[in-house]
């Protein structure tokens, strides 16, 4: 069957999705006016429609998904598009609504529908009773939308469209409780500093139109071999992978900008879960990927990529170790993974980045669930050292819990374990520099094992910290854990997805993705061929890769067994080490003490500034000036007032002098 | 009669309706007003369907002798018509004048009449200013309607309202002033007050003169835009207008100066605005960080969006004297983005400000729990400013910045980080008037927004969407006019770079020579 | 002196005085003059007949604009052996003049209190003379019959300022006037005596002829040029020769005000510039800034008044100062004829449109005087939109046109005169100048302010203004034609010709 046309339900589904609950939302407040204590009223029906959108859309993917496997190698690069219409005409060139799956949307999009759809059904649990319940699924309805959108536009700036899309649904929902304060502030920090970031993209697109004169991903990627031979080209080709990067670290949390993340967790769990773990931080990821041929073409960008990701994941992971609060600690996790993404990327192992997305958002998706159940069955309690010996209370959330963390934690045969390691591998293939990234990559692995059961164990394990009388811990209902099981299964076998060729069973993703890598390798072919700069491609001997997957291992056993033992009676270590150097907790659980820094040398500088300019200079100066003739206007009227005394005599001496002047002045001309 | 001339004084007529009518009736006044703007809307509407954007020939044109200047043979005619930059102002115009007499239901409780004659005068001025084809018909038009304005702000304002709105006339006076010489002088020395005929001979006064010309038409309109360092008057006006006042004000009548720099100042001297098109640049990009970082100090919510104003009209100015087909595009796009976006944020603060009567963002807070769905309009008008993709505000920026870092990468770039302050500017605002908790007691009586304010911001928003999603619609009817401009910009280009070369080669030490030679 | 005489040469003067062309072209003079007679001869008779007197004024005024008319459709051209010029343009300065007494004087209808009303035939008579006076001294041929004129005109005034004798202001004022300009006067007349020993001769024709030649540059000649145009500088009140102005306007009666305001500056101007050949084209930086400077001292003094006459007074001066700019032009060009016709004509409807604005502005003022409101000051105005919108929007109109903003009268008025300057390429002195009316409108918005936006003292509220039917129709008046001329000026230059 032909599905091209049909590509466009799997935005407009929840779009529309959104479009009725927030509808919903307004009728419910409408009936709140009148009778204070209806709760949701008619604003419940917003959790099966919403539902019912993203299922809707996950169907369509899946059939998309059908289609493009029918397809040819050939075909399937160039993937089903279907155009709409055409979006702006700049003059020289216009851009399109178009949309395309190819396979690497094709992934993204399964991915979003699917962990996209469990999120909302878990939500339907979560959210329950509160006020803004319809608000709540039209914001997330909304954000699948523009994620699809993101993942599913054929050019930069449709991309950019879902790009900015998110980030407002992610500035809607962390505000979510904006009546709080805080929230909205947070809120309002992730858009800020993921604007820091899309100007550098915009700024990176425009470069990309200098070269390219277009704006079309796929003509991009065709277009980059034949400037790759002009080293001017190539510099500034450089600087534009380089400012899309920068893009990318805004929206993926990538140091520097990496501070938004964590204040996101003032927003519902769920919504932690999906955008900030599963889908729109890993928007970076997929737009580099999606741009492989231009970031193939400059290894220097890449290098550079790979240092900002290994460096992420170090901060993320020591940041980790010190947060009590158990979002904060999958937050930092997540900056970490992220890191670790951009590691792969660096490497140009396009498909082992994704490899670890798609783990990264079934293990940490299913964690921050997880850990939304607890803090649900906890009555909000978000403090670790507040709880302990939950396992007996939610067994079905402790369970899951312990899947999540063995992924994570990279324990053998976990889907986060073949990822993670498939990374490591590309970096130490690369030898050189590369290898400082790896060894970073390694230490920051032992770290996530340690911070991650050091977690496991302050929540579920140990002496009950809580005060009985007024928490009573339980589980959740059906429809949060139900999730969290399917999502559990996923990370346990994703690993399946991409075993490492010592299996010597095929890399089901790397193949699958190959049509889409392959325009990548091409550009590097192509350089290394004519001599130039090309990123060099690193090969292991099975020994050495059978040394490092057992070296992964080793590390994670190990350090998540001590990471587990040193909290299993409670948080008292921690307390100790504050007590023993206070400097370093406080610089680890102040994630490096960065906001200190952004607001000594950023904001306040900027704030200053803008009062200088407002009270001094606009005032003073510009306005000054105007005010000022006006002032000197009056002060000349006053003396030339003066002049007239109304004395006859002075007037007739004015007369006489002026005549006689006249006069002089023409007979000496 | 032809339509244009029609469109242009069905206002006047309704003027002259409502000035007969008893001062009791106010009821009737309002009435008569708002059909007169409606009729006239609708009719806007209709020519602006009917405009053929393809082409660069004046469209609907009219013509009839006014009078002969004495001692010559100059005839000044009273001519009207339009082309594709025109009829998007008008379009403009006739939308913007109906939504803002109906909020003059809600802040204009007194002498009623006057405003609404102004107001109905008002109209009539803007459209002229946008149709009127000859010079002097088109000063005639560019000065009245600054009278109107005049007496909105002077009656209708806040406290600071004189001191205001006599800075605001004579600053933008001052400017007309010296763009009046300018005008004698082209008119005397090519003998013609057709503007398409002065266009055309322009470009045979000597250096020298287009040098200063030009320089004398970019100050009046740079003042009118206004261009950072000459935008003090705007905050203070916008302050203290009243709600319709700034609506107009930032709707319509900044536009004439942005359409005046591009049909007059670029118009004419193509040359002059390719040579020292980087200041112009140069003056837009700053003024977006500066109009930004002003509007970050603000502490009254309207001056804070007045403020932005200076910033988004940077933006056009930068894509206007980038002097590329996609910045003049995208800026003649955003003059009516930022009419619709910006006239929808003072609508807003209007609306709560009838409700709170106060506009210092400190007395707010939480307004989103006692007011959703004003809340909910506010982001969306916000959003559509910051310039959120699929809203208007991103075509236009997008465009403006594409087409400025293809002229100048520097100020292209330095341009693209008033993304990042807008944000902030706005978001912060929004922030702390909507989100946090009910601190007042004022704020949580508040009713929120009837349907007659819901109804008169729908056709905005509808409009910031449909731009958004299908710009082309919009950009398809400037299709004509700016390939015209764009020959005539890229004549000059070469011709100076021709000039440059030459130079080189001759190795003469003053090029100006050799690019008068090439002229 | 006796050779003064021959060059006289009374015989063919009299012969021409009933040659056909000598009647009708000084029609409306006599017209004028036999009107004022009549006058003096009705307020003798009983009192029914005196009360005819209205009717004499205005059948002696109307008969001479139609004698005006008459001359502008078919002009005489020289009588009198060229001592007097009867020409398309005197004729049209003629008009200008009857219009101005006609309109000044419906504003004096009810002016006058107490037992002034026992003097108005001798007020309505003196009030006709001026006319007369002024169409004499712009359709003189001769520096002499110019000065005859001259005291016509001035005589008059002199008496008219000091009409209100009960009030000091009003005798100082006519006094000041009487002196200052007797001052002027003996300028004017050493002057014309320089001149004459330097070319030997007063008619304005042979001067011209006599200024192209070497003579031109003897310091005599120029040392007359300069003193003669002090004594005309004085009567435009041009710096430093404007200074009596804002007192003598305080001090007179408002509708002689008007009439000094509008006719006396255009009975100068009608003169001086078609006679501003014997200044030297080196003289024209000298002009120009002569022309500068009374704009700067007319409009900065003018920003800082709080009584609205005495602003007005001020913008007379600042007014005059831009029309003495056809005359820089003029020299700038090297004496050339076209541009004295197009200065010429471009003074010609500046001064009209001037006609109608300060007519109707100073018109008001008297109006407004007489509800109370003496010494009117800007606080005076206060909130007057709210008691008279009628009045305040006609006021609004003409300080608009004072302005110099389009579709008013005064807008055309500044585009032909800066025209006739950027013509000359004198953008440096037109800059300058346009930049002055910035400031011009500085005070003129001061007025807008005052009456509309600032609050009606509550004093105020309920005072009732008595309405008087001839104010309002001269107000009508002139404010139509303050409009006509901003939006039709076509009519107004057909007239030019």
């Amino acid at each position: 069957m032909h599905i091209n046309n049909s590509l466009w339900l799997m935005p407009l589904l929840p779009f529309l999705g959104s479009i009725i609950c927030g509808l919903l939302h307004f009728a419910t407040l409408r009936a709140r006016k009148r009778n204070p204590d209806i709760g949701a009223g008619i604003g419940a029906l917003a959790a099966p429609i919403g539902i019912a959108a993203v299922v809707g859309s996950f169907i369509v993917a899946v059939m998309a998904w059908m289609q493009l496997r029918g397809l040819e190698e050939a075909e399937r690069a160039a993937g089903i598009v279907s155009s709409a219409w055409q979006w702006i005409d700049l003059g020289p060139f216009s851009i399109d609504v178009s949309m395309v799956v190819d396979p690497l949307s094709a992934v993204m999009i399964l991915v979003i529908c699917g962990v996209g759809g469990l999120i909302h059904i878990y939500s339907a649990g979560y959210i329950k009773g509160d006020p803004g319940f319809a608000k709540f699924f039209a914001y997330l309805n909304l954000f699948v939308a523009m994620m699809l959108m993101l993942v599913l536009s054929s050019n930069l700036v449709g991309l950019f469209v879902g790009w900015e899309g998110v980030g407002l649904c992610s500035y809607l929902l962390i505000g979510f409780w904006y009546d709080k304060g805080w929230p909205a502030e947070a809120g309002q920090k992730a858009f800020v500093v993921n604007r820091i970031g899309d100007a550098a993209f915009l700024i990176g697109a425009f470069l990309l139109i200098r070269l390219f004169g277009t704006l079309d991903i796929a003509d991009i990627g065709a277009a980059v071999v034949t400037i790759v031979d002009d080293p001017a080209k190539l510099k500034t080709l450089g600087a534009a992978t380089l400012l899309l990067f920068g893009g990318a670290c805004g929206k993926s949390a990538q140091f520097p900008l990496l501070v938004w993340l964590p204040d996101a967790m003032a927003g519902p769990t769920p919504v932690s879960a999906l955008i900030h773990a599963a889908t729109m931080v890993t928007a970076g990821v997929y737009m580099i990927v999606r741009m492989n041929p231009a970031f193939a073409a400059t290894p220097d960008t890449l290098f550079i990529v790979g240092c900002v990701g290994a460096l992420t994941a170090f901060i993320g992971a020591t940041s980790a170790l010190r947060q009590t609060d158990i979002k904060k600690v999958l937050a930092y996790s997540t900056v970490s993974q992220l890191g670790y993404m951009f590691l792969g990327l660096a490497t140009g192992a396009w498909a082992a980045a994704v490899f670890h997305l798609v783990t990264h958002a079934f293990f940490k998706g299913l964690l921050f669930l997880g850990s939304g159940s607890v803090i649900h069955g906890m009555h909000d309690e978000q403090d670790m050292y507040k709880m302990g010996g939950l396992r007996k209370y939610m067994p079905k959330t402790f369970i899951t819990f312990i899947a999540g963390s063995a992924a994570l934690s990279g324990l053998p045969l976990m889907s986060g374990f073949f990822s993670k390691d498939e990374i490591l591998a590309h970096a130490f293939s690369f030898g050189g520099s590369y290898m400082i990234l790896w060894a970073v990559g390694l230490i920051s692995a032992a770290l996530t094992a340690f911070y991650t059961w050091r977690m496991v164990a302050l929540t579920f394990f140990g002496p009950e910290r809580f005060d009985h009388d007024h928490v009573h811990p339980h589980e959740s209902p059906t429809t949060m854990t139900a999730p969290l099981m399917v999502l559990a299964v996923l990370a346990v076998i994703g690993g399946l997805l991409g075993l490492p060729p010592v299996f010597h069973v095929a890399h089901v993703l790397e193949n699958w993705l190959e049509p889409v890598t392959a325009v990548g390798t091409a550009v590097t072919e192509h350089i290394r061929a004519m001599g130039g700069h090309a990123l060099h491609a690193g090969h292991l001997s099975h020994t050495t890769e059978w040394l490092l997957l057992g070296l992964g291992s080793l590390v994670a056993l190990v350090f998540s067994h001590l990471g587990f033992r040193r909290y299993l009676n409670g948080p008292e270590p921690d307390l100790n080490d504050a007590r023993r150097l206070p400097g370093l907790t406080g610089f680890l659980g102040n994630a490096w003490r960065l906001d200190a820094l952004y607001d000594a040398f950023i904001v306040i500088p900027v704030r200053l500034t803008a009062q200088l300019i407002s009270s001094v200079i606009d005032k003073v100066l510009i306005d000054g000036a105007v005010n000022g003739a006006a002032a000197i206007a009056r002060l000349v009227g006053d003396d030339t007032r003066s002049l007239n005394t109304g004395s006859v005599r002075s007037y007739a001496v004015w007369m006489g002098c002026g005549a006689a002047l006249l006069s002089l002045l023409l007979i000496w001309i | 009669m032809d339509s244009l001339t029609v469109l242009t004084f069905l206002p006047l007529l309704g003027a002259l309706l409502v000035l007969g009518m008893p001062k009791s009736a106010e009821k009737a006044m309002r009435l008569v007003t708002l059909a007169t703007t409606l009729v006239t809307g609708v009719l806007g509407i209709w020519i602006y369907m009917g405009f053929d954007g393809s082409s660069a020939a004046l469209q609907g044109a009219c013509t009839a002798s006014w009078f002969t200047l004495p001692g010559t043979d100059i005839a000044v005619h009273y001519r009207m018509g339009m082309d594709g930059i025109s009829v998007l102002m008008v379009a403009l115009t006739a939308v913007m004048m109906p939504v803002t007499i109906l909020s003059t239901y809600g802040h204009i409780h007194d002498r009623v009449k006057e405003f609404m004659v102004w107001m109905l005068v008002m109209e009539t001025g803007m459209l002229g200013v946008f149709l009127a084809q000859d010079m002097i018909l088109f000063y005639v038009f560019w000065e009245v309607s600054l009278v109107p304005l005049y007496f909105l702000v002077g009656i209708w304002g806040g406290a600071n309202r004189i001191y205001a709105t006599v800075k605001f006339f004579l600053y933008t006076v001052a400017g007309s002033l010296v763009m009046l010489v300018g005008i004698i002088f082209m008119v005397y020395h090519l003998g013609t007050t057709d503007i398409e005929a002065l266009t055309r001979g322009a470009g045979s006064l000597a250096v020298a003169d287009q040098t200063w010309l030009f320089f004398a038409f970019a100050l009046a309109f740079a003042i009118k835009v206004p261009l950072m360092p000459f935008h003090t008057w705007l905050a203070d006006a916008h302050t203290e207008a009243p709600t319709s006042g700034s609506v107009l004000l930032a709707g319509v009548l900044l536009k004439m100066g942005t359409y005046g720099l591009l049909r007059f100042a670029i118009g004419f001297f193509p040359a002059m605005a390719y040579e020292y098109r980087f200041i112009f640049m140069a003056l837009g990009a700053i003024g977006i960080v500066y109009g930004a970082l002003l509007a970050m100090a603000q502490t009254d919510i309207k001056r804070l969006v007045a403020c932005s104003s200076v910033s988004h009209l940077g933006f056009v100015v930068m894509g206007m004297f980038a002097l590329t087909e996609t910045g003049l595009r995208g800026s003649i796009l955003q003059m009516v983005n930022h009419g619709l976006s910006t006239g929808l944020l003072f609508l807003l603060i209007g609306m709560i400000y009838e409700r709170r009567h106060t506009r210092a963002i400190s007395d707010f807070g939480g307004v989103a729990l006692s007011m959703p769905v004003f809340a909910f309009f506010f982001v969306l008008a916000m959003l559509s400013s910051v310039g959120l993709p699929g809203l208007n505000g991103f075509i236009g920026e997008f465009m403006i910045l594409a087409g400025s870092f293809e002229a100048s990468p520097l100020w292209g770039t330095v341009g693209v980080t008033g993304v990042i302050f807008g944000a902030i500017y706005l978001l912060s605002a929004t922030r702390r008037v909507l989100f946090g908790p009910l601190t007042r007691k004022e704020n949580e009586e508040l009713q929120d927004l009837n349907f007659r304010e819901i109804g008169l911001m729908i056709p905005l928003f509808i409009l910031c969407v449909w731009i958004g999603l299908k710009p082309n619609d919009f950009l398809k009817d400037l299709d004509g006019s700016i390939d015209a401009l764009m020959v005539r910009v890229e004549a000059a280009a070469e011709a100076s770079e021709a000039a440059e070369t030459a130079s080189l080669q001759l190795s003469l030490p003053d090029t100006t020579d050799s690019s008068e030679a090439a002229r | 002196m006796s050779s003064f005489l021959m060059q006289l040469d009374l015989k063919s003067t009299f012969d021409g005085a009933f040659s056909g062309a000598a009647l009708p072209a000084t029609m409306p003079v006599l017209l004028l003059a036999v009107g004022a007679v009549l006058l003096l001869a009705v307020d003798i008779m009983p009192a029914a007949v005196r009360a005819l007197r209205p009717l004499v004024v205005v059948l002696a005024l109307v008969g001479s604009l139609w004698a005006q008319i008459c001359q502008h459709a078919d002009p005489a051209g020289p009588v009198l052996g060229g001592l007097f010029h009867s020409t398309g343009v005197t004729a049209l300065f003629g008009i200008i003049f009857v219009l101005g007494t006609l309109l000044a004087w419906i504003y004096s209808i009810g002016y006058y209190e107490g037992n002034l009303k026992e003097l108005l035939a001798e007020h309505d008579m003196l009030f006709l003379s001026a006319p007369a006076g002024m169409m004499l001294m712009v359709g003189a041929g001769d520096l002499l019959v110019f000065f005859v004129g001259l005291e016509i005109l001035s005589l008059p005034l002199y008496a008219l300022s000091a009409f209100r004798r009960a009030r000091h202001d009003s005798v100082e004022a006519g006094l000041k006037y009487f002196l200052l300009g007797a001052f002027a006067v003996a300028f004017y007349l050493f002057g014309a005596s320089l001149l004459y020993v330097a070319t030997g001769t007063l008619s304005v024709t042979e001067l011209q002829m006599a200024a192209t030649g070497s003579v031109a540059h003897t310091p005599i000649f120029l040392a007359g040029a300069g003193l003669l145009m002090a004594g005309l500088f004085f009567k435009v009140s041009v710096f430093p020769f404007h200074m009596w102005t804002p007192d003598v306007y305080e001090g007179a009666p408002t509708p002689v005000t008007t009439l000094m305001a509008t006719g006396t500056k255009a009975a100068a101007f009608g003169f001086m510039i078609p006679l501003a050949f014997i200044l030297p084209t080196e003289a024209t930086g000298i002009l120009a800034a002569i022309a500068l400077l009374t704009m700067a001292a007319g409009n900065f003094a003018a920003l800082v008044q709080t009584n609205v006459k005495r602003m007005l007074g001020y913008s007379g001066v600042a007014h005059a100062g831009t029309i003495l700019l056809v005359i820089v032009a003029f020299l700038a060009s090297d004496h050339d004829e076209v541009v004295g016709d197009q200065g010429m004509s471009a003074a010609i409807f500046y001064l009209g449109a001037y006609l109608f604005t300060s007519t109707g502005a100073f018109g008001l003022l008297a109006m407004l005087e007489r509800e109370g409101e003496d010494k009117l000051t800007l606080a005076g105005l206060r909130g007057l939109a709210r008691r008279r919108p009628a009045v305040a929007a006609a006021m609004t109109i003409f300080m608009l046109s004072l302005g110099g903003i389009p579709a008013t009268g005064g807008f055309f008025g500044k585009w032909l005169v800066f025209t006739v300057l950027v013509q000359e390429n004198m953008i440096g002195v037109a800059i300058l100048g346009v930049l002055m009316s910035v400031v011009a409108l500085g005070y003129y918005l001061r007025v807008i302010v005052a009456m509309w936006m600032e609050p009606l003292d509550e004093a105020e509220v309920d005072r009732v203004a008595p309405q008087t039917l001839p104010a309002a129709v001269a107000t009508a008046l002139c404010a139509f034609g303050v409009l006509a001329m901003g939006l039709a000026p076509g009519w107004f230059i057909a007239l030019l010709g």
